[in-house]
């Protein structure tokens, strides 16, 4: 064996072999060569690789064939135990068998109480969650991802995230700045919709039993649905300023084809409206300033706003808003009532 | 030219461990496929989860009169095409969809033929340890300097170098029963000239 043949570098050779090696490279490069008839053959071995593999086509990725492996693993398992759970309720289990059966099963109860007690209460607890109750609370997470949660919002998380996935769940309204990492998805968990991403910023809102908004304010979100029964996940890709909906009891997200104005309104409190019919702002205007808001014609209703509003009185907000369509505002028994003939 | 084995050995129904080798052995290079019509790795391997995920639902029943190999690309095509709707860049593969749902059910489908060598260049590829085959994927196919990588990855050039480096010797060494008759060829054409 040739000490030098050993030691020349396959990506030094591989500069050479492209005209990217300096003048000395190249000079080391033709020394080692003439050398050793060994080292040309070595070359031309890499010349080949190199051009065996640029014919590939589709070019390959760099993807984590083992990680996406045990995902499917692990799904086929939960799948397999839904079909048996659901095979054996048909079945009758002949008497003969059923003492020792419940037997076995006084036993399993006692077993899995002992485990349970140990998992819940003795067991130093490997999650953690951040509660806002009173105020919008920012943290960092262990991955160094941003998370903004809304009043009366809840993340729970790993201490520690572990595995190919970074997954939290979320109950509640929060905002979302992903540290990139295409190795690890980060998964949100919200009721029945998943939020898959690897890098980016959105928002989620997924209060229970109402439907599940997903607002992407940077780059790609994938929102998702697995159906417990047939493991079937139905998805929409969303990308930036777009809004994606999970509706309850639905199986399909669906993208809706505009972000709403107050999505981000909780965190940076300014409302920007951009073409918003009068009707929605209106609903914005009185769920935010806790006041009541009527127009006396409903063609008023149909007028488009574009403005945008920063922690500004509500009289003010009306004021402008009015003026803006040459309308009039008038406090009439604790309501607002716009007053003129549309647009 | 040559077919590997494997890839005919293993058709529906089958058990947990033909279904894994199956996955492992199609997975990155259905992925590319997938990253053809979408041009995203997330959705293209998830689209490539779902594909395998019904197969492997519906093993029992599957009918499949081509090869494993080529309804497998069938399948990828047809859910990234599903995908394009949702995400409505519909009307570009709108009428491409729509002949393909008038597309009478053939007996013989399109043979999806990968040759030996580019089953082994691949499998060999998807071997490579994570951060070793970004950089090799990032050096090869996305035509970046060593520099622009060390960037890209927030790691040292002298870690890419380093890892363009051991790339290649494992592929030489892991494709060194199917690079010497090349050797030979080009050989051949160096003489000629």
């Amino acid at each position: 064996m040739n000490h030098d043949h050993i030691n020349m570098d396959d990506s030094l050779l591989l500069l050479y072999l492209t005209g990217k090696a300096s003048v000395e490279e190249q000079a080391a490069i033709v020394e080692w060569l003439n050398a050793d008839e060994k080292h040309r053959e070595h070359l031309d071995q890499l010349e080949n690789l190199w051009i065996e593999t640029g014919k590939l086509n589709p070019p390959p990725m760099a993807v984590d064939t083992l990680a996406a492996w045990e995902r499917m693993s692990d799904r086929i398992d939960k799948q397999s135990k839904q079909y048996l759970k659901t095979y054996s309720e048909g079945n009758i289990v002949r008497m003969k068998y059923l003492r020792y059966a419940m037997r076995l099963a006084a036993m399993l109860v006692i077993a899995f109480g002992a485990i349970a007690v140990y998992w819940f209460a003795l067991r130093p607890a490997r999650t953690m969650e951040i509660v806002s109750t009173t105020q919008i609370t920012r943290d960092t997470l262990p991955d160094g991802s941003q998370v903004a949660l809304n009043v009366g919002s809840r993340l729970t998380l790993p201490k520690k995230f572990k595995g190919n996935i970074r997954e939290v769940t979320l109950e509640g309204q929060a905002w979302f700045g992903v540290t990139h990492d295409s190795t690890k998805p980060f998964v949100i968990r919200a009721g029945d919709a998943g939020i898959r991403v690897l890098g980016t910023e959105f928002e989620v809102r997924a209060y229970p039993g109402q439907d599940i908004f997903v607002s992407v304010t940077k780059g790609r979100v994938m929102l998702f649905h697995v159906d417990g029964r047939s493991g079937d996940t139905l998805s929409v890709i969303l990308g930036a300023g777009e809004q994606g909906v999970l509706p309850v009891n639905a199986a399909r997200p669906e993208m809706v084809s505009h972000q709403s104005p107050d999505d981000l309104y909780w965190l940076n409190n300014s409302l920007e409206f951009r073409q918003t019919p009068l009707s929605e702002v209106f609903d914005l205007l009185k769920k935010y300033y806790k006041v009541e808001i009527r127009a006396a014609d409903q063609r008023i209703l149909q007028c488009r706003l574009s403005a945008r509003f920063a922690e500004e009185p509500v009289d003010r907000v009306l004021q402008v808003i009015a003026e803006s369509f040459g309308l009039e505002v008038k406090i009439e028994d604790n309501t607002y009532v716009f007053y003129g003939s549309g647009c | 030219m040559k077919q590997t084995d494997t890839v005919f050995a293993v058709r529906p129904p089958f058990d947990k461990a033909d279904f894994e080798k199956l996955f492992k052995l199609h997975y990155s290079h259905l992925c590319a496929y997938a990253n053809t019509f979408l041009k995203d790795q997330m959705a293209s391997e998830e689209v490539v989860q779902e594909v395998m995920f019904k197969i492997w639902v519906n093993r029992e029943s599957l009918e499949i009169k081509t090869s494993m190999q080529s309804y497998l690309f069938r399948a990828v095509r047809n859910g990234c095409l599903n995908v394009l709707k949702h995400v409505d860049i519909r009307e570009e593969f709108k009428a491409y969809n729509e002949t393909l749902r008038n597309e009478p059910q053939r007996s013989h489908e399109e043979e999806v033929i990968i040759s030996e060598l580019e089953q082994k260049i691949r499998q060999a590829i998807d071997q490579l340890p994570m951060e070793r085959k970004k950089v090799f994927v990032l050096s090869r196919y996305e035509g970046l300097s060593y520099s622009e990588i060390a960037n890209e990855l927030g790691i040292s050039v002298k870690t890419v170098e380093n890892q363009v480096g051991k790339a290649l010797k494992f592929l030489r060494e892991e494709l060194a029963d199917y690079l010497p008759w090349l050797i030979l060829f080009f050989f051949d054409i160096f003489r000629d000239k």
